[in-house]
């Protein structure tokens, strides 16, 4: 009985005691709980999120994101186990490479986010020049329809990729420019070979420059010189030019007349054989030129005989310098229009058998083209 | 005496420890989990990605909040707990945004078409008053492709539609109109000039 009331008086509260000690030790743990790791890769995260690095840097804020949710899983584990026995270890340097990585992703980021609109500024400057240097070109050349469709498509995807920049949306302007580009590549490569085989004759045509304006020169006459790609028409006495009109040819400009119904403009020397007026042309005046010439004639048999040319090919004719152009567009058979005005001047100026010297450039290619891609 | 004293005391710790230790908020997380995938669902991370990174951190946060307490020997979740409503809340709120956002850039992507789809058949028009024959055709042709091109790009915006690509789709339709009104430009311009040289 005594012993009992001893145990009451003095056990029992040291082992209360005891029981409270025990209770109070796991707590003593709890400064070992990794809240703050956690909470650094948390706000690193956002951070990076805020950053857009889910855009700019999207290998590194995966990795991070990954990375929290492994120390999170880590994390839940060892709080499923008995306090004493926990271990956040793991957890934590996940935790801590994933606020890493975080970090690195937002780096990333801003980097990524300042370059990406420089960039793309360069690029969309690029296809700009290139469309507008060539824009007057690309819209004369006579090149298949579905090359004009690429062309339409590449300008279509360009319009899309600016709108996306005003807008911001970076990636998605980075994407229509490449298929801008793409689209735009197909048709310029298709402008290029046309005109890089057409310029083979380039060095030809200084040739038949040269001889004529010196013609000019020694014979004391008008001479006209036609420049296709320039659609100019200039007038030569003396060698000096006098004057330059607008002119508009066939639809199929590029290259040599080769027989009659293609559209084509006739390249080489030629003379007036004739000067027309109303009624007799039904373009307000005409200087009729003598193509087929000797050239023209030989040329047109070789096609003939090596099969180039069908045996019922007819070689054409009536070929002139012409008014009621002015129009806009390439819309002869292969005649030279010009407006009215400039072709009364022209009329008055040229004597029946004047020299007539058509040729495809007076420039040379580099000079009006930009082949670049 | 004394033992009753004793037996009080233990009591009143043992109940102190129990009454701490709240229940894990697994219904809260839950509800807030639910309503974060429905807010992504709507697209939320694309239409308000601002609100929905918000969002995001939140979640985080709670959850964080919710393990530490998980490690704690005596447990409190309220805080966390009210943590988690309020994400569920807030994400409710960020996926109305997003319909919102969503319903607004349809309605203006509509717009936007039925004035691309006004303008070509206006162009188609135009090409009809267009000088026709030999007269022009090189021209016309080549505003013909550009029409074409516009047209399956129309076409492509609306499947794009169809599949809730809005903020791809409504770039589109703006660079379309954009083109469509440079050729009806084009077009007037070509038209007024024949019309000025046949005079």
């Amino acid at each position: 009985m005594r012993s009992r009331k001893r145990f009451f008086q003095y056990f029992f509260p040291v082992l209360i005691l005891l029981g409270i000690v025990l209770l109070l030790i796991p707590l003593t743990r709890v400064e070992k709980v990794p809240l703050e790791d956690f909470d650094t890769a948390r706000k690193a995260i956002n951070d990076a999120r805020i950053s857009r690095a889910d855009l700019y840097s999207p290998e590194n804020f995966r990795k991070s994101e990954n990375l929290f949710d492994s120390a999170m899983l880590h994390w839940q584990e060892e709080n499923d186990r008995f306090i004493l026995r926990r271990d956040y270890s793991v957890a934590r340097y996940f935790a801590v490479q994933s606020a890493r990585y975080a970090l690195l992703a937002q780096s990333n980021a801003r980097d990524n986010s300042r370059s990406l609109p420089i960039k793309l500024v360069e690029k969309i400057e690029f296809l700009r020049t290139r469309l507008d240097s060539n824009q007057e070109l690309l819209s004369v050349l006579p090149v298949p329809d579905q090359v004009l469709t690429s062309l339409s498509r590449g300008r279509l995807k360009f319009a899309e990729a600016e709108s996306a920049y005003s807008h911001g949306d970076y990636f998605l302007c980075e994407d229509r420019l490449e298929e801008a580009e793409t689209s735009l590549r197909l048709a310029f490569g298709s402008a290029n070979e046309l005109l890089a085989g057409y310029f083979q004759n380039y060095g030809e045509w200084q040739k038949w420059v040269k001889n004529t304006i010196h013609s000019s020169s020694r014979e004391n006459s008008y001479v006209i010189i036609i420049d296709k790609m320039a659609r100019e028409a200039r007038v030569y006495r003396k060698g000096i030019q006098v004057h330059s009109f607008g002119i508009e040819l066939g639809r199929n400009w590029i290259g040599d007349k080769r027989f009659q119904g293609d559209k084509a403009t006739p390249e080489g020397y030629y003379t007036v054989l004739e000067k027309k007026k109303h009624p007799n042309t039904k373009y307000y005046k005409a200087l009729l030129l003598d193509y087929p010439n000797k050239d023209d004639i030989r040329r047109f048999s070789q096609d003939k005989s090596n099969g180039t040319l069908p045996g019922s090919a007819d070689i054409g004719g009536h070929i002139e310098i012409h008014g009621e152009g002015g129009r806009g567009n390439d819309w002869t058979d292969g005649c030279i229009a010009l407006n009215n005005r400039d072709m009364d001047i022209l009329y008055n100026l040229a004597a029946e058998g004047a020299r007539v010297t058509i040729v495809g450039s007076l420039k040379p290619l580099e000079e009006i083209w930009k082949p670049t891609f | 005496m004394k033992k009753r004293i004793f037996i009080g005391i233990a009591a009143l710790m043992v109940a102190a420890v129990f009454t701490g230790c709240g229940k894990m908020p697994n219904a809260e997380i839950d509800m807030a989990n639910v309503a974060i995938d429905s807010a992504r669902t709507a697209g939320a991370d694309l239409y308000v990605p601002e609100a929905y990174n918000v969002l995001m951190d939140s979640m985080n946060a709670a959850m964080v909040l919710v393990e530490g307490q998980n490690s704690k020997f005596i447990k409190s979740y309220g805080e966390a707990k009210e943590k988690l409503s309020q994400v569920a809340l807030d994400a409710r709120q960020v996926m109305q945004n997003a319909e919102t956002r969503k319903e607004e850039l349809k309605v203006s992507i509509q717009k936007t078409v039925s004035e691309v789809t006004a303008l070509l058949a206006e162009n188609r028009q135009l090409i009809g008053k267009a000088p026709k024959g030999k007269e022009g055709t090189a021209a016309l042709q080549a505003i013909k492709n550009e029409l074409n091109v516009i047209e399956a790009s129309v076409a492509d915006i609306e499947t794009m539609f169809e599949k809730g690509e809005l903020l791809d789709c409504n770039n589109k339709a703006m660079a379309a109109k954009e083109k469509a009104a440079a050729i009806k430009a084009e077009l007037t311009q070509v038209i007024a000039k024949y019309n000025r040289a046949r005079k």
